[in-house]
């Protein structure tokens, strides 16, 4: 995802570096919470193979495509997404879920269409016990100065409950916002 | 006269899905796993390497398919354009992916399990 903010580092969902645990297998060295960590060994077991099928390549004489590592890089950011589903839809041919962190992207693109505003973070989180697609968003933005707060937030609210529910497909059980800075800009900048 | 069975294999089901998938309006990629990246990069799947994946990766690179007697369920998993509507997005993938597989591939039954992992832009 380009959108700056959503993943600042190839982080696995125990908080370790994916690119240092790249290292580490590459040299063959694991560090004691690599070793016990069930995240850290799903990726580590991804990355063997990784290594083993591009040394296949290699012996075969094809030169990887240009853009594999980036491929690669992009797997290994998205495998965060594939802990945290909502279920959006369930037809006769089978269901239908987005990524939690797909969702706070549609979320935060439709902030951002506010008037003064930008989203910082965001996350939506599919509420235990309420039906699928029941979600809790919470959002944090930074207001220009000189912009109305409390009318920012209702039209941040309106915009975001629509995209919500027209873009991304799930209902906004409720929507917290919190104003975590402001940016100077003046009233007509 | 006997005419004798036809089979259409796993990888054929997933290249028929992921194909169609692909050409669905509002999606712009498919989004493998890390071990789904790294089977599909298996000495198997070099063959396609060659063929006209956009990326040189072989198309079927987050789709996986099943196929129980007549029947075949596939899970797939894609990007969807940011700003398009991810529901119906999904929804028509997952309709003509359906479609394609007792259509083309001629499976008596379709199970389509669409995994919006990603919204992007272009």
């Amino acid at each position: 995802m380009a959108i700056e903010g959503v993943d600042e580092a190839y982080l696995l969902p125990c908080g370790q570096d994916a690119a240092i645990l790249w290292e580490h297998v590459t040299v063959g060295q694991l560090d004691e919470h690599e070793l016990d960590c069930p995240h850290c060994q799903a990726a580590s077991a991804g990355f063997v193979a990784l290594r083993e099928a591009t040394g296949e390549l290699a012996e075969a004489e094809l030169a990887p495509p240009r853009d594999l590592t980036e491929r690669i890089m992009r797997a290994v950011r998205t495998e965060r997404r594939r802990d945290a589903f909502i279920p959006i839809a369930d037809n006769d041919l089978g269901p239908i879920r987005v990524a939690a962190q797909a969702a706070a992207v549609v979320v935060r693109f439709a902030a951002d269409q506010t008037d003064g505003v930008t989203a910082r973070s965001c996350t939506v989180q599919q509420l235990p016990g309420e039906p699928d697609g029941w979600c809790a968003v919470r959002l944090e933005v930074a207001l220009r100065y000189g912009v109305d707060g409390m009318a920012a937030v209702d039209r941040i609210r309106e915009l975001v409950g629509a995209a919500a529910r027209e873009l991304a497909g799930f209902e906004p059980a409720w929507i917290d916002v919190t104003v975590v800075d402001i940016w100077p800009g003046g009233r007509g900048a | 006269m006997n005419v004798g069975r036809t089979v259409v294999e796993t990888p054929v089901a997933e290249k028929i899905a992921a194909l169609t998938a692909l050409d669905t309006p509002g999606v712009i990629r498919l989004e493998p796993s890390i071990s789904a990246l790294a089977a599909s990069l298996s000495r198997r799947a070099l063959s396609g390497w060659r063929g006209p994946g956009r990326d040189g990766l072989p198309p079927t690179a987050g789709v996986r398919a099943e196929i129980s007697g007549d029947d075949v369920s596939v899970e797939i998993a894609l990007a969807v354009e940011l700003g398009r509507p991810v529901p119906d997005v999904a929804a028509a993938a997952q309709r003509r992916v359906a479609d394609a597989l007792t259509e083309l591939g001629g499976f008596a039954k379709a199970a389509v399990e669409i995994l919006v992992v990603d919204v992007d832009h272009i």
